[in-house]
């Protein structure tokens, strides 16, 4: 009976121990398919493949996943307190201090920003992310040398980041770098041409520069439209108002419907400019 | 009486005793083996549907597929295949993630998903998600795992995009630029990948003007009527796409005559909706890709819409001004008599 016993329990403890082998490539396998979901932008399956992981996870890896998940979808608040409260365990994670920082400032809150992303670089200086978010805290506070600084060292680490390259064109066509806004821009468009954002901004640093840049490559009617209300305001902005009711009236035309905002827009464009307008 | 209680009790009796018998514990399987046998079933319509170019109808028997097993990676798979070529990417996404959710590391699902991405014109997105799948098949040939099954699927054919770009990293910011915070003034700028309810409400938007807006004031029917359904093959194989017919002029049923008089044209594949606007003259707003068929279509009526291309158009759409309302009247008139 006893041997008997002591048969069962080695056998048991034997699966146990090979089961729990086993399962340790698969959860870190797991947790890199979530990671590349979430970095991916595929929300839908990192979400579902959290939901469904059952107790694959411990509760650290869980916590963290969920919020570097609450992160990619927006939920700010929610992702600044999953973060603040992970960082309590583990204070020196660099993710963690840069996802801290990254919900902070799209809450506006660059004072608690600030220390948590300079501490995220100074822990780990090839974080592209951790840069990026500091180069537009300094970029809030109108620190433009250090934001140029903050950029150049994500840039450096992360040169084909389309988000990237438009927020440092962002920042110069504030310091009215104009030509060098442009170049980010291009760059931007160039890897990825799907990029509407940086289009737009390309269109807004071509105007203010004083360009006057064709949309006849665009062949979609409305985005066309959009592009040219766009410019027409920037050069409402740069006081060219004559050019600013022509964008707009040409962007009327150009829209499949009735476009209010740009005609909303050419309302406010002085009225001698909209007669001579064509 | 008595009689007739005894003979039912004892015809009972067996039975009875059979219900508590073993071979009753194995029946009950019997159910989750005929359910794995109807899925399967389903995937394999699915397949030979799409195989044939019938993508309504295989959308069809892989959503039977899906909801037979939840969990099941081909049935999403080819349900977002089905739907990539419906032309309905805004849904096709959400069937790629769930597929990758219960098979993340399936190469072939991800190649997939960059095909749909390539059709809809994010080539970046595209190239990430090749990269990834290149990476996955380097490990898995390393571990020289093959599966039969998704031999089957090798019809959902890969395309011949180059790899590139690697993933970038694990936390990435979107910042609002100078366009955004003047909402107000100048439009809100065009996500890359909308959602589908941002993306008929774009629609909606665009066709009131205002991009403020929120509620949504045209009524565009997301999926056509059952009936339309049927019609999807005859569709299918006369080339033309689907059609949405609004009516913004307000006479009655005027949408849903000219979807009568087109189907003798060979449009069987129509839906129809009401505007709550009016419009003087009347609409085709169509894709980019679909700039044949809406010259077809404009030509075929008789009276002159203007043709207007949107990457936004979930689909082509017929938008009925008051310039239809003379061509109405005789549909109106042929009816009648």
């Amino acid at each position: 009976m006893t041997r008997c016993f002591a048969f069962l329990i080695a056998i048991t403890t034997l699966g146990l121990g090979s089961a729990s082998g086993a399962t340790e490539p698969a959860t870190q396998s797991f947790i890199q398919a979530v990671e590349r979901a979430i970095a991916g932008d595929r929300l839908i399956q990192a979400e579902t493949m959290i939901a469904r992981s059952g107790s694959m996870l411990e509760t650290w890896e869980r916590g963290r996943l969920e919020a570097k998940l609450m992160l990619a979808l927006r939920h700010d608040a929610e992702a600044f307190r999953r973060f603040e409260r992970l960082l309590v365990e583990d204070a020196s994670d660099c993710e963690l201090l840069a996802g801290k920082g990254i919900a902070a400032l799209r809450l506006a809150r660059p004072n608690d920003a600030e220390p948590v992303l300079l501490a995220a670089t100074a822990a780990c200086p090839g974080l592209a992310s951790a840069w990026s978010a500091l180069a537009v805290v300094y970029d809030q506070q109108a620190q433009r040398d250090a934001a140029n600084a903050a950029y150049s060292r994500a840039l450096a680490i992360d040169a084909n980041n389309p988000a990237l390259l438009n927020n440092a064109g962002v920042s110069l066509l504030a310091q009215r770098r104009y030509a060098d806004a442009i170049g980010m821009f291009k760059r931007a468009i160039s890897l990825d041409p799907a990029n509407q954002r940086a289009k737009n901004n390309l269109d807004i640093a071509r105007v203010a520069s004083g360009e006057r840049p064709s949309f006849d490559a665009e062949d979609d009617s409305q985005r066309r439209a959009e592009r040219l209300n766009n410019a027409g305001y920037m050069a409402l902005l740069a006081g060219d108002e004559i050019d600013a009711a022509r964008y707009f009236s040409e962007a009327i035309k150009t829209n499949p419907f009735e476009f209010m905002t740009a005609e909303a827009n050419l309302r406010r464009a002085p009225k001698t400019a909209v007669e001579d307008a064509p | 009486m008595h009689k007739i209680r005894m003979m039912t009790v004892l015809a009972l009796f067996p039975l009875a005793l059979s219900c508590s018998s073993r071979q009753i514990e194995v029946r009950a399987i019997q159910p989750a083996e005929s359910a794995r046998m109807a899925q399967g079933e389903a995937l394999t319509k699915g397949r030979m549907l799409f195989g044939r170019g019938e993508y309504a109808l295989a959308a069809d028997a892989f959503r039977k597929a899906a909801r037979q097993n939840p969990e099941s990676a081909d049935a999403y798979n080819g349900l977002a295949a089905s739907y990539d070529h419906l032309g309905r990417y805004d849904l096709s996404r959400r069937y790629y993630e769930l597929a990758l959710a219960f098979a993340p590391d399936d190469g072939r699902i991800l190649r997939n998903f960059a095909r749909s991405m390539l059709g809809q014109g994010n080539r970046l997105a595209a190239r990430k998600l090749i990269a990834e799948a290149a990476a996955l098949d380097a490990g898995s040939r390393e571990a020289a795992i093959g599966d039969a099954s998704f031999a089957q699927t090798a019809t959902f054919a890969t395309d011949g995009t180059p790899n590139g770009l690697a993933g970038t990293g694990s936390v990435t910011i979107a910042l609002e630029d100078p366009a955004s915070h003047q909402r107000d003034v100048i439009i809100p700028i065009t996500q890359s990948s909308p959602s589908e309810s941002t993306l008929f409400q774009r629609v909606a938007e665009a066709f009131v003007g205002g991009a403020s807006r929120t509620e949504r004031e045209v009524t565009v029917a997301l999926d056509p009527p059952s009936s339309v359904r049927e019609h999807d093959r005859s569709a299918a194989s006369a080339n033309l796409p689907r059609l949405h017919i609004l009516n913004a002029v307000g006479r009655k049923h005027q949408a849903a005559r000219m979807r009568r008089h087109l189907a003798e044209d060979g449009w069987i594949h129509a839906s129809t909706g009401d505007a709550r606007w009016k419009l003087v003259r009347s609409r085709v707003l169509f894709r980019p890709r679909d700039e044949a068929a809406a010259r077809k279509l404009a030509a075929s009526l008789p009276f002159k819409p203007r043709l207007l291309s949107s990457r936004h158009a979930p689909m082509l759409m017929l938008v009925l001004g008051r310039d239809a309302a003379p061509f109405d009247r005789q549909l109106l008139g042929s009816t009648a008599s």
